[in-house]
């Protein structure tokens, strides 16, 4: 465990496995979701079994696990801009984004193209769903998140977030993407934007609701060590 | 004390400073502790456990390793008699 004092914040970041070296695997970054999310949905799901063959590292978002509570700053661009300096000392890397997680994952490889080798999303949020929904998808709520909800703008920064488009992902460019979706999830129609915007991407529809990482664990570990690997092929 | 105890008052100290010692005062814990249930820990604190747990063992205890093999329930129903078994399972293999 590593507190990380970052644009005045204080993150909480956990590196699993060897870390990175020259000429080895490429590091895998993993973003949780908003509300019950953490660096714990990732520990307790695929990062364990991931960690084996590459430097894995997971972080808790601004508001969330351990990391210090702001009043706002929830927005994608945001924490797009926390990624990139929690990840500063890595060389490129794979990213892994539920959720939230995964629409921070799109605006930061938009933005920082060099940085960012592959892109896995799991269950993203990419089609029209009402932030109130979207609270009711990530199921019980801790007193953390409880906090989270009433003394912070995560909110009204979700509401206010653009969704990612046909367009944000077709500037992706040639960016390996996999993508996963759960055929309970209220955001199951994201298969098929994901599908029309990038042809060669590889899209999967899992049996398991929004939190496809717990329900799909065992389909998605194998899925996405797979796609990491075909960068080694 | 046998080198069972011994593990368990570590893990039992660590779990202190992880939850804050005031968060324990009621509780007794012991082998059939289950952290979930008994403990109430969130699972980012089990994270900070963990590593807690590295960096007294290192390499020798893999925690996300022993996750890795489990299925959710038992995650979900682990007991401190559990992990210090896995421990003690471990420290015991690296001494051969």
């Amino acid at each position: 465990m590593a507190l990380v004092c970052a644009r005045g914040v204080r993150f909480n970041v956990v590196d699993l496995g060897r870390p990175a070296a020259p000429g080895g695997p490429a590091p895998l970054v993993m973003l949780h979701g908003l509300f019950t999310g953490s660096a714990a949905s990732w520990f307790f799901t695929v990062a364990p079994a991931l960690a084996r063959a590459r430097p894995v590292r997971l972080l808790d978002w601004r508001g969330h696990g351990l990391s210090e509570r702001t009043p706002g700053g929830y927005d994608a661009a945001t924490l797009a801009a926390d990624l990139a300096a929690l990840t500063a000392d890595l060389p490129p890397f794979a990213v892994a984004g539920h959720s939230h997680g995964a629409t921070v994952a799109v605006r930061f490889a938009r933005t920082a193209p060099g940085r960012v080798t592959r892109l896995v999303l799991v269950d993203p949020p990419f089609a029209d769903v009402p932030a109130a929904d979207a609270v009711a998808a990530a199921g019980r709520l801790t007193p953390r998140a409880t906090a989270l909800l009433e003394r912070t703008s995560v909110l009204a920064d979700l509401a206010a977030e653009p969704a990612v488009t046909e367009g944000d992902l077709r500037g992706l460019g040639g960016l390996p993407v996999l993508a996963a979706v759960g055929t309970g999830s209220p955001y199951r129609p994201a298969a098929r934007l994901v599908s029309r915007a990038l042809p060669a991407a590889r899209v999967h529809e899992l049996a398991g609701g929004h939190d496809l990482h717990v329900a799909a664990r065992a389909r998605l570990t194998p899925l996405i060590a797979d796609f990491l690997e075909e960068a080694h092929a | 004390m046998t080198e069972g105890q011994d593990v368990l008052g570590e893990v039992v100290a660590m779990l202190v400073e992880v939850v804050g010692e005031d968060f324990l005062l009621d509780v007794e814990v012991g082998p059939d502790t289950t952290f979930n249930r008994d403990l109430a820990l969130e699972s980012i604190e089990f994270v900070a456990l963990a590593e807690k747990l590295q960096g007294r063992y290192g390499d020798r205890v893999d925690l996300p390793a022993f996750i890795a093999g489990m299925d959710l329930d038992e995650i979900m129903n682990m007991t401190v008699g559990d992990l210090v078994a896995h421990i003690g399972s471990r420290l015991g293999a690296a001494a051969v």
